[in-house]
C-alpha cells in the first residue's frame, strides 16, 4: 500500500512538474521589451538606449537580432553613429548566417510545436532587411563614407529583390506544412479552416484597409535614397542612369510627393550632378509615429478528440494595431512655409507582410496546438484509467491533477510570436528645396516646442533627416552632405 | 504515444550538430566557401589572373618609354559597385604585385588619387626635399589604371545567381587614352552558401 501510495505521489510530482517546466518556455519577450518601448516612443533616447543595450546583454540567441535592430535604432537616435553602424553589420552578418543556413525543416517544426515559437531564431523579416539596410546607409553617409553607403544601398536594393523570394517560399513552406498537417490524422487542417480560425485571422484587419501596396515589395525610402544618392555623387554617366532609374520607381510608388519627379526630370534630361549657383539642394526628411503594435489575441480550439478526457485547446495568434501618434513637420524659409509630401507608409508595409506571414503562422499554430492537446489527452486518458483500476483516494487526487495540469499546460503555453522591430516608423515624408547658403530654415513639429533652427552649409546639396517619435516628440535631426 | 516518441526522438537528436576541423586551403583550387552575396578570396584571384593575362598578352605598354627605368603606373579610383563590402585593393593588389615584379612598370605610392598609399614615403619625399632646399619633382604617372566591380542578381524556381563584373581600364596619361581595357565575369549559382567542390 505504501509503495503505490509513493507511486503515485512520484506520478502526481512528475505530471506537475512536466507542466511547470513546459509552462516555464512560454517567453516574456513582450513584456521586457515594453519599458524599454516606452521610453524610446517618449523620445527619451538616453534611457532607452541603456534599457536597449540591457535587453540585448540578456538576450537569448534567438532574440539577438530584432533587438539588434532596436538598439541600432536608439544608437542612431542618441547620436552613437558609429555604434550604430557597428549594431547594423552585426545584424547583417546574421542575417547572412540565416541565409547560409538551411530553412526551418518541418522536424523541427515537432520541436517548437513542444514548446512555443520563440524557440526558433528571429531571422529579420523582408522589411528589416530593407530597412536595416537603408538605416546603415544613412549613418554612413552622416559619418562621410559615401563609398560604403554606395554598397548599403547596393544592398537595399538587392534586399527588395530578395523580398519577392522569401514571399514566394514562405508561401511555399506554409502549403507545404498545411499538407503535411493534414496528411496526419489530427484533423489540423479541417481546424485550421475553421470559422473560429478563419475569423481570427481577420482579426485587425479592418484597421489596415486603403494602404498603399507598393510593387513588387519596394520601400519607397530605400529606392528614393538610392537615387538621390547616385544623383548627387554620380561618378560617371552610369550613376546618373542609376539615380534615373530609382527616381522613376520612387515616384511611381509616392505619387503624391512632387520633390521626386524634380530629380527625375533632371535625372533624365541631365547627365551630371544637380547644382544651384548659391545655393543647396536640402532635402527634409521626416520620419514619425510608430509602426502597428503587436499583441496576441488567444481563443479556443474546436475539440479534435470528443472526449471526457480530451483538454482545452488555446491557441495565440498574432495581432497587430495600428498606432495613431504620428507628427505633422512644418518648415519655415525665406522662401515660405513647406510641409514634407508623403513617401513611405509602413504601416502598409507592415501589415502586407504580416499578411504574408498569416498563413503559415496558422498552421503552426493550430498544429501545435493539437500536438499539444494530444499529449495531454493521453496523459489524461492514462490517469483516468489508472483511477479506474485503483479507485482510491490517491489515484483520484491523481487524475484531477492531471487534467489541472495538462490543461494548464494547453492553455498557458499557447503563445503568438510577437517579435518585431518596434522602434520603426510609421510615416516617412520629405521635402526638396532649394536654399541660399547661410540663410536658417525653421523646423516645427507639432504642439507647443520651439523651431529647431538650421543655418545651410556651403554645400551643393544635402539632406536633414529628422524624427519625432510621437506627437509633439522631441525633434532628432541628422545633417547629411551629398554633395559638398 | 507513437508519434510522441518519435517527437521526442527528434527532440533529442536536435542537439546533435556536426563540426569540421580547421584546415589550409589554396584559394584557387575551388575548395573555398563560395558565397552567393559576396566576392569570396578565390573570386579576386580568379578575376586578377584572367585580367593579368589579357594585359601581359596585349601590347599596353609597348610604346612606353622612359629614360630613368619603366613606365610609372598610378592606381586611380576602383569603385566597388556591388552590394557588399570588400576592399578593391584584393584585386588591385595582385595586379600591381605581379606587374612590378615582372618590371613592366614601377608603381606610384607616394602620390595617388584620393592621397598617397604610402603616407610615410609621401612624407619622407616631401622631408628629403625641404633639407636639400630644391623642391620635389612630381611624380607624373605614364599610365593609371581604374575600375568598377559591379554585381548583377538574379533568381527562378528557388535558384539564386550572382555575377560579379571585374571591370578594369587601363589610361596612358599622355594622350588620355584607354591602352587596354578588360572584364571579367564570375558568376556563381546555388540556392545557399556551400562550400567549393
Amino acid at each position: 500500500m505504501l509503495s503505490i501510495r509513493n507511486n503515485n505521489c512520484l506520478k502526481w510530482s512528475a505530471s506537475l512538474l512536466l507542466a511547470v517546466v513546459l509552462t516555464g518556455c512560454v517567453s516574456n519577450y513582450a513584456e521586457s521589451a515594453r519599458s524599454f518601448q516606452s521610453s524610446y516612443s517618449a523620445g527619451n533616447y538616453a534611457n532607452s538606449l541603456v534599457e536597449a543595450q540591457a535587453l540585448v546583454t540578456g538576450s537569448s540567441a534567438e532574440d539577438e537580432v530584432v533587438l539588434k535592430l532596436q538598439l541600432a535604432s536608439v544608437q542612431r537616435e542618441a547620436g552613437k553613429i558609429k555604434e550604430s553602424v557597428d549594431t547594423f553589420e552585426s545584424v547583417e552578418n546574421s542575417f547572412g548566417l540565416y541565409d547560409a543556413a538551411p530553412e526551418i525543416s518541418l522536424s523541427g517544426e515537432g520541436i517548437a510545436a513542444f514548446t512555443n515559437p520563440y524557440a526558433f531564431p528571429y531571422r529579420g523579416r523582408a522589411y528589416d532587411r530593407i530597412m536595416a539596410t537603408t538605416y546603415r546607409a544613412l549613418n554612413y553617409l552622416e559619418l562621410g563614407d559615401q563609398e560604403k553607403a554606395r554598397v548599403a544601398l547596393n544592398r537595399a536594393l538587392f534586399r527588395q529583390e530578395d523580398a519577392k523570394r522569401m514571399v514566394a517560399e514562405r508561401e511555399r513552406i506554409a502549403r507545404e506544412e498545411m499538407n503535411n498537417a493534414e496528411s496526419r490524422d489530427w484533423n489540423v487542417g479541417r481546424v485550421a479552416r475553421s470559422a473560429e480560425v478563419t475569423s481570427a485571422m481577420s482579426e485587425g484587419a479592418a484597421d489596415f484597409v486603403g494602404l498603399p501596396i507598393y510593387q513588387d515589395y519596394m520601400n519607397p525610402l530605400s529606392v528614393w535614397l538610392h537615387g538621390v544618392f547616385f544623383l548627387h555623387t554620380a561618378q560617371g554617366i552610369e550613376d546618373v542612369e542609376k539615380a534615373r532609374k530609382s527616381l522613376e520607381r520612387a515616384q511611381a510608388l509616392a505619387p503624391q510627393n512632387p520633390s521626386i519627379q524634380e530629380d527625375a526630370v533632371w535625372a533624365a534630361k541631365s547627365g551630371a550632378r544637380p547644382a544651384v549657383d548659391g545655393k543647396c539642394i536640402v532635402y527634409v526628411v521626416h520620419e514619425t509615429g510608430e509602426a502597428p503594435a503587436w499583441s496576441e489575441f488567444k481563443f479556443d480550439l474546436p475539440l479534435i478528440i470528443f472526449d471526457n478526457n480530451a483538454p482545452i485547446m488555446r491557441v495565440a495568434f498574432p495581432k497587430i494595431s495600428p498606432v495613431p501618434n504620428r507628427d505633422n513637420l512644418s518648415i519655415r524659409c525665406a522662401t515660405g512655409n513647406f510641409n514634407p509630401a508623403p513617401l513611405v507608409n509602413m504601416d502598409a508595409i507592415v501589415a502586407r507582410e504580416f499578411n504574408d506571414e498569416l498563413p503559415g503562422v496558422r498552421t503552426r499554430a493550430v498544429a501545435s496546438a493539437a500536438l499539444k492537446g494530444i499529449t495531454a489527452y493521453v496523459a489524461n486518458k492514462a490517469a483516468a484509467e489508472h483511477n479506474r483500476r485503483n479507485n482510491t483516494e490517491g489515484s483520484g487526487l491523481f487524475y484531477l491533477a492531471t487534467i489541472i495540469a495538462t490543461n494548464t499546460y494547453t492553455t498557458q503555453s499557447a503563445q503568438a510570436d510577437l517579435r518585431n522591430w518596434a522602434t520603426l516608423p510609421k510615416n516617412i515624408s520629405m521635402v526638396r528645396l532649394v536654399v541660399p547658403i547661410s540663410e536658417q530654415i525653421y523646423l516645427q513639429n507639432d504642439l507647443a516646442r520651439p523651431p529647431v533652427s538650421f543655418t545651410i552649409p556651403n554645400a551643393k546639396s544635402l539632406i536633414l533627416y529628422c524624427k519625432t517619435p510621437a506627437k509633439g516628440g522631441p525633434l532628432s535631426l541628422h545633417k547629411i552632405i551629398l554633395n559638398p | 504515444m507513437k508519434k510522441l516518441l518519435i517527437a521526442a526522438a527528434v527532440l533529442s537528436l536536435a542537439g546533435c550538430s556536426s563540426s569540421r576541423p580547421a584546415s589550409y586551403i589554396e584559394a584557387k583550387d575551388g575548395s573555398g566557401i563560395v558565397s552567393l552575396d559576396k566576392v569570396n578570396v578565390q573570386d579576386f584571384a580568379s578575376a586578377a589572373d584572367g585580367m593579368l593575362r589579357s594585359l601581359y598578352d596585349s601590347p599596353a605598354f609597348a610604346g612606353a618609354k622612359r629614360s630613368d627605368g619603366s613606365p610609372i603606373l598610378m592606381v586611380g579610383r576602383v569603385t566597388n559597385d556591388t552590394g557588399s563590402n570588400f576592399d578593391t585593393s584584393q584585386l588591385v593588389k595582385k595586379m600591381t604585385v605581379s606587374l612590378t615584379r615582372s618590371g613592366k612598370v614601377r608603381v606610384a605610392k607616394a602620390a595617388g588619387f584620393g592621397g598617397a598609399e604610402d603616407q610615410a614615403a609621401a612624407e619622407a619625399r616631401a622631408s628629403q626635399a625641404l633639407v636639400t632646399g630644391e623642391s620635389a619633382k612630381p611624380l607624373l604617372p605614364d599610365y593609371t589604371l581604374s575600375g568598377k566591380i559591379l554585381e548583377n542578381r538574379a533568381s527562378a524556381e528557388g535558384v539564386q545567381q550572382a555575377s560579379f563584373i571585374f571591370q578594369l581600364s587601363l589610361t596612358e596619361v599622355k594622350t588620355g587614352l584607354a591602352v587596354w581595357e578588360e572584364e571579367k565575369t564570375i558568376t556563381k549559382q546555388g540556392s545557399k552558401n556551400s562550400i567549393g567542390y
